[in-house]
């Protein structure tokens, strides 16, 4: 008899509610009872993560900056400071 | 991923040019994109020992992906790639929070050779992590019977088509349960408190 263990147990459920997140459709987005105002706030949420990644990449260099994201982000920082 | 060639001295040398790749997919993510981002960023960092919220662990994959020290492997989608991402620092900070935790026994070790067993020892902590985690995450389906199977034949590394064997549920079962999982994980994602 194995001995039980939770942490490969753990990470192979991860792994695979994980894929059946990626997998999921828009549908399943809106269709999840979830309220339009907490998507809404989710996606804004995130927006925040990656504006601040991006921001920073773009200062640093790490970004194109050609790219218009990067740019416009450098634009508003610019007239900020 | 868009590649590029340039033309060296004497040799043609191929380009990736992944960090403005990664940048313009994300950009280019929805609403629901975003959500499901942020569900798997609540998901991975599910039981992490340290102060680590999931907008932490995010932040870096981004950061990671843009920087370069992560490549996006052609043909994987942006989601999946920054999920893997994001798996492996959850790693990376179990292996800090136990190495931490192996400086701090040697300190306290006075017999000879105590070190030693306890690096060899299984982890107590990060297994009573997952035990917990696994816990929350039976109780997130604890009232649909069917996605329990699901999760307890993931959990043992089964295929589909063997736990649909093994729990007598036909493929049409097994895609409706699988369909109110994924459901239930982007609802609970977004509501889970932090770690």
């Amino acid at each position: 008899m194995t001995r039980w263990d939770p942490q490969i147990e753990l990470a192979r459920l991860l792994e695979a509610l994980a894929q059946e997140i990626v997998a999921a459709s828009d549908d399943d987005v809106r269709g999840g009872n979830l309220a339009k105002s907490v998507i809404r706030a989710s996606a804004d949420e995130v927006r925040r993560v990656i504006d601040g990644v991006l921001g920073d990449a773009a200062e640093s260099g790490d970004v194109d900056a050609s790219l218009p994201y990067a740019a416009f982000l450098r634009e508003q920082r610019a007239r900020q400071h | 991923m868009e590649r590029f060639t340039e033309r060296g001295i004497g040799s043609i040398v191929t380009v990736e040019s992944t960090t403005a790749d990664v940048a313009r997919a994300i950009h280019a993510l929805t609403a629901a994109d975003l959500v499901r981002l942020k569900a798997l960023a609540r998901l991975w960092t599910r039981g992490l020992p340290e102060v680590l919220g999931w907008s932490d662990v995010l932040h870096e994959a981004i950061a990671r992906a843009l920087d370069g020290s992560r490549k996006w492997p052609s043909g994987v989608p942006i989601l999946a790639f920054l999920s893997s991402v994001m798996r492996s620092i959850c790693d990376d900070q179990w292996r800090r929070a136990r190495r931490e935790g192996r400086l701090l026994a040697r300190d306290d070790d006075f017999e000879a050779g105590e070190g030693e067993a306890r690096a060899t020892a299984p982890d107590p902590e990060r297994a009573l992590a997952a035990a917990q985690a696994l816990a929350a995450v039976n109780g997130l389906f604890c009232g649909d019977p069917g996605a329990l199977k699901v999760i307890a034949g993931l959990a043992d590394g089964l295929t589909p088509a063997e736990i649909c064997r093994l729990y007598g549920m036909s493929e049409r079962d097994y895609d409706t349960t699988r369909r109110r999982m994924r459901r239930a994980l982007l609802r609970r994602g977004l509501e889970w408190s932090e770690p």
